[in-house]
């Protein structure tokens, strides 16, 4: 990639040239995502253990989920994805003749983050109404009350904790769209796009994994 | 319809990821026993490595990024491994006096 | 492997570091890693005698054998916030965000971390985080240990727990950007020719600790999260009435917490890598030994977690494989000690301050290693867990080990941070008295673990007096050894003798600039074309 140095815009005291920042700027990334790998590992592990130890209960529990919203969902942030790459893709191809488009993506993919928060939100509500937030409150079976309860309190937790991420990835794409829209960036110099983008498509990660892990459980013998 | 440079491999990609959804969503219903477990990582897996390749570049960033990439799927295994030493072999070993 | 080769640094006309901005909102909106080092020093001395106030009030409870001083429930909070404070507010941050934030760059031969905004952001985390777990203090404390154990934490604790939960989870986003700042620097901010194997083991130590900080702290988050949720809204996955394994909390704590133990101690080894050679006038033995095990030790230390579960409930298969790897983990420490010793042989060797806590350190943190060997036995564990061998096992380590390293590394590299010579008469009595005080502390307590002592008891049968008495002695002793360098040091910034570049005639790139350093480090990127120690026949500097 040719490092073309915009007039306007130098590297920070500590580098050498924006190549290196920006090689800088990729580790860091990459290295942050590793520790979010970590962070929700613990609540996966947690899933892992339960699910062992309660088969029965959490297929039970698990078919209260709502196939349609999380299918539709999982969509919705693959789409996202889509959309962020073609931004990041154009900027760093020429970020002068396609400013527009960049823009265009990036403002997409925040919409589709905020179209997966409103549904995650009426499914919260749904779930709600039917008594399935662990708690005094909590309305199931007697024979699996327990291992459901800790499936949708990791339920709540797992995709609560997606949510606050999406939010978060919501607000930096957003900024990024609007200084790409002011001009702040060029063709040598995209880096926080990336980086939002690569922060973007871990967010889609990790749901690719929570999908069949909280919405397929016990589908084949309902 | 000709797609622009900067969307052709985005697009092959996007839809190669939404037929997987409809797959793995498909195959859920199928009765595999244990092995729906099995196809649901899978796949999850597949869907995982399009987005690591083709919308994260991962190969065509510094070889230090593959590394810390690696470590943190490494270290998850670490602790669901040595954690299951545990929760695996409960019921296997019995404690004497029980 | 990319350098740092930007042009010369602009000349901001001040004197060094310290001067260039006298203001207070230069200090605390500064981007100078050198500046956030000595804002983190304060910060850490101010935990370390919080932490060091409980420890006094513990030592003197403990001195009769029926509870005097406090109630059961006030000393439960005690040697809770001692733990807290002591691990995740001084330990941890000590070496790594004082002498590894100001000496990093340095030591690379470059301007700055790679993310110098980050690096002032980890230190406002940092303080916030404290601030919260101040304020758990000051309405009443915490009662559950600094292990923070279910049930007891997460239904029937009546303590302050979610405001100390609150205070680590956000201190330990400090950890991961401090991490993520060196791992990223050490890689890509070397200056030209310095190569892998010309790195100072410091530095490779830094960078092990920081691979440790970036894996595990991220884990302790979610656990504190799930036991913040479970305490707030009285229902969660650790919970028994659902079905919940309160052992599931200690797998998820201990997978951090262990790991945790060698992010504490890997930056004192380092630190001691870096004195032994100096002052014995010997390259190090066995570098690229050294080197390695660093980085052997954070790798297998994320295995042995189990070791703190043996009788929780573990299955007994678990307790098996975690006994082996824990058995494992102590060899690349031992090569280590062995590398030091044999670097000391038929050297010339100066006994100045940092060297004779250097020593105490080889000395101390092998007696306390072999003791967890003895732990690491099951069968043996099963009689000396939850004593007070655990107690003095991990205090060896912990405070004879990594604080004297600290300290070590405090005097090494005084003169370079504040351009003054300590008073070294005074520096050696401190010394000194701090490993006598340290071990007629916590020897005793070995005894007193073997002899049936529990710990986190204040009441105890009379037969035990005699050597809790010893070990509050001990106490007294040492409190008064850790304060003399907060008097001679704090002297010395005003009346120290001037130390000029290289007092040690030390090699490091470090050394080879003034004392105290430029606002930029180097007025021009030095060009490295030699290894770290080579110190025979004559001390040649790394950029010679």
């Amino acid at each position: 990639m040719p490092d073309i140095r915009a007039p306007a815009i130098r590297p920070a005291l500590q580098f050498a040239d924006l190549t290196q920042e920006r090689d800088v700027a990729t580790i860091g990334i990459w290295v942050f995502l590793a520790t979010e790998m970590l962070f929700f590992g613990g609540l996966l592990t947690s899933y892992a253990v339960y699910r062992h130890m309660f088969a029965d209960g959490f297929t039970e529990a698990a078919r209260h989920t709502k196939l349609i919203i999380g299918t539709i969902n999982t969509a919705i942030l693959l789409t996202s994805s889509f959309a962020m790459a073609v931004g990041v893709e154009a900027a760093e191809r020429g970020m002068e003749e396609n400013r527009r488009i960049v823009v265009f993506a990036l403002t997409v993919t925040a919409a589709l983050g905020v179209a997966f928060l409103a549904l995650k939100g009426l499914e919260y509500y749904q779930e709600y109404q039917e008594h399935l937030v662990p708690g005094s409150g909590f309305a199931f079976g007697p024979r699996y009350r327990g291992p459901a309860q800790l499936f949708f309190l990791l339920y709540f937790i797992l995709t609560g904790l997606h949510g606050v991420h999406v939010t978060i990835g919501v607000g930096l794409v957003g900024s990024v769209a609007a200084m790409t829209r002011r001009g702040a960036f060029s063709t040598g110099y995209t880096t926080p796009i990336m980086i939002v983008g690569l922060y973007w498509h871990f967010v889609d990660v990790v749901w690719i994994f929570l999908y069949p892990l909280i919405y397929l459980v016990g589908r084949s013998t309902q | 319809m000709r797609l622009p440079a900067y969307a052709r491999i985005p697009a092959l990609s996007w839809l190669a990821l939404l037929a997987l959804l409809t797959i793995t969503c498909g195959g859920a219903f199928l009765p595999l026993g244990p092995f729906n477990l099995v196809l649901g990582l899978a796949i999850a897996t597949i869907k995982t490595t399009i987005v690591l390749v083709a919308f994260m570049k991962l190969l065509k960033s510094p070889p230090l990024t593959w590394i810390y990439a690696g470590a943190g799927l490494f270290w998850l295994m670490i602790m669901l491994g040595l954690a299951g030493t545990d929760y695996l072999t409960r019921t296997l070993l019995s404690v004497p006096g029980r | 492997m990319s350098v740092a080769t930007a042009e010369p640094a602009p000349d901001a006309g001040a004197a060094n570091y310290f001067f260039a901005g006298s203001t207070i909102r230069s200090w605390l909106l500064t981007h100078d890693h050198k500046r956030i080092a000595l804002l983190y020093f304060m910060s850490i001395t101010v935990f370390f005698f919080i932490g060091g106030a409980a420890a006094t009030l513990i030592r003197l409870e403990l001195v009769e054998p029926a509870g005097w001083l406090v109630s059961s429930d006030t000393y439960n909070r005690l040697f809770t916030m001692h733990g807290v404070v002591m691990v995740w507010f001084f330990l941890i941050p000590a070496v790594p965000n004082t002498v590894g934030n100001f000496m990093i760059p340095l030591m690379l031969g470059a301007r700055d971390l790679a993310f110098p905004r980050l690096n002032l952001l980890s230190w406002y985390i940092y303080t916030l985080g404290g601030l919260f777990t101040v304020y758990a203090l000051l309405v009443g404390g915490v009662d559950t240990g600094w292990t923070f154990y279910t049930p007891f934490s997460s239904m029937f604790s009546n303590s302050n727990v979610v405001w100390a939960l609150v205070g680590v989870f956000i201190t330990g986003f400090s950890s991961i950007l401090t991490g993520l700042n060196f791992i990223v620097t050490i890689h890509k901010l070397r200056a030209p020719g310095l190569t892998w194997y010309r790195m100072p083991v410091f530095l490779w130590s830094l960078y092990a600790t920081s691979v440790i900080l970036v894996l595990a702290t991220p884990v302790l988050a979610i656990t504190l999260l799930l036991l913040a949720i479970e305490r707030i809204f009285r229902i969660g996955i650790f919970d028994p009435s659902i079905g919940g394994d309160p052992l599931l909390f200690q797998h998820l704590f201990w997978f951090y917490s262990h790991p945790a133990v060698y992010i504490m101690i890997l930056p004192g080894m380092g630190v001691v890598s870096e004195i032994i050679p100096c002052f014995a006038r010997k390259p190090l033995f066995g570098y690229k030994f050294v080197v390695w095990c660093s980085m052997a030790i954070a790798a297998i230390g994320f295995l042995v977690w189990g070791h703190h579960m043996f009788v929780a409930g573990m299955s007994m298969y678990a307790g098996l494989v975690f006994s082996l790897l824990s058995y494992l983990v102590s060899v690349p420490s031992a090569i280590k000690v062995f590398n030091w010793t044999a670097t000391l042989h038929r050297g010339w060797i100066r006994y100045d301050a940092p060297m004779l806590y250097a020593l105490g350190f080889i000395g101390l943190f092998t007696t306390g290693g072999l003791t967890g060997l003895f732990l690491a036995a099951l069968a043996v564990d099963v009689h000396v867990t939850d004593t007070y061998f655990v107690v003095a096992h991990f205090h060896y380590i912990m405070v004879g080990g990594m604080v004297t390293a600290f300290f070590a590394g405090l005097h090494y590299w005084w003169p370079k941070i504040s351009g003054r010579m300590y008073p070294e008469y005074w520096a050696r009595m401190a010394a000194l008295l701090i490993f006598f005080g340290f071990n007629l502390t916590f020897f005793p307590q070995f005894i007193l673990g073997y002899l049936g002592m529990p710990r986190r008891y204040h009441t105890y049968p009379p037969e035990f007096q005699f050597w809790h008495v010893l070990s509050s002695a001990g106490a007294a002793v040492l409190a008064v050894a850790y304060l003399m360098p907060l008097g001679y040091l704090g002297w010395s910034v005003f009346r120290g003798k001037p130390a000029g570049d290289n007092p040690w005639r030390a090699t490091g790139l470090e050394w080879q600039t003034s004392s105290p350093p430029p606002e930029h480090n180097f007025a021009v990127t030095p060009t490295v074309t030699r290894g770290p120690y080579e110190y025979t026949p004559d001390p040649v500097p790394q950029n010679a």
